[in-house]
């Protein structure tokens, strides 16, 4: 079974499954400080958490065997990050045959005050 | 005066400190780091790693880059990050990251990146970076 969240990547960055649909957590350490002075989220993990809560979102949708890639990631920074958990929920915006496209929301204490947005294409087989 | 690459990429950062990855040099805008495709950053098949770990690189160099070229030390802040993944590159291949410092207007920085794996220079990875230069964040205890 091909899943992203058992992954060496997944787990060295501590993401998991979080409750409820689409929903990814980030367990925050000090590994992920990008920089030390502010002590923010490095932002490249959070676009690393944002691509594979893509990809486990989209393996949800085409079963455990089928191979995929991601292709391209773009992501926005909304606000400043803090040494706290990310919380991250991935919807599938449009899924075909060949494709998968998730756009993924990134906060961490306010749902309403989102840290990072993206957007991920995903060859599928 | 050391470049801040040099700094970066030392045993002192929480997160650099964690990979094999080395400064190397820095010419005319360009700045390039060297090292080691990680195992810890693997895909579900524990061979190749995952795109994560290159959009985690090409954040890193780029914002670097940028930092390299201000006349003065100021914070900078990624707005926004565009990664495409062509190849993927296997755990303890040789890969270098390059960016090139692309110019800056009304205090934002354009940047461009590539990862590229093993002798043969096979582009794995291409990227563009735009930073905010200067940002008015705060450590929390100066907030309070």
């Amino acid at each position: 079974m091909l899943d992203i969240l058992g992954s060496n990547i997944a787990t060295w960055l501590r993401i998991e499954q979080a409750e409820g649909p689409g929903r990814y957590q980030l367990t925050f350490d000090d590994r992920h400080i990008g920089n030390p002075w502010l002590r923010s989220v490095h932002g490249g993990v959070s676009a690393s958490m944002i691509e594979i809560c893509a990809e486990a979102e989209t393996r949800k949708a085409v079963g455990p065997d089928v191979p995929l890639t991601v292709s391209t990631s773009t992501v926005d920074y909304l606000r400043v990050t803090t040494d706290v958990d990310v919380h991250a929920e991935a919807v599938i915006a449009r899924q075909s045959k060949r494709l998968s496209i998730v756009d993924v929301i990134c906060w961490q204490n306010d749902e309403n005050k989102p840290v990072a947005r993206g957007s991920v294409t995903i060859k599928i087989g | 005066m050391k470049h801040p690459a040099e700094m970066l990429f030392s045993a002192d950062h929480p997160l650099m400190k964690n990979l094999e990855i080395k400064f190397d040099a820095a010419v005319d805008g360009m700045l390039t780091v060297r090292g080691i495709a990680p195992e810890s950053f693997t895909d579900c098949d524990g061979v190749y790693v995952h795109s994560g770990f290159a959009s985690l690189l090409l954040d890193t160099v780029m914002g670097s880059c940028v930092l390299g070229e201000l006349e003065k030390m100021m914070p900078i802040a990624t707005i926004k990050l565009t990664c495409n993944h062509l190849k993927r590159m296997k755990a303890g291949e040789k890969v270098t990251c390059e960016a090139y410092y692309e110019g800056d207007e009304n205090e934002i920085a354009y940047v461009n990146g590539k990862i590229l794996a093993g002798e043969e220079r096979e582009l794995i990875a291409s990227a563009i970076g735009t930073f905010m230069i200067g940002t008015t964040s705060k450590r929390r205890e100066d907030n309070a």
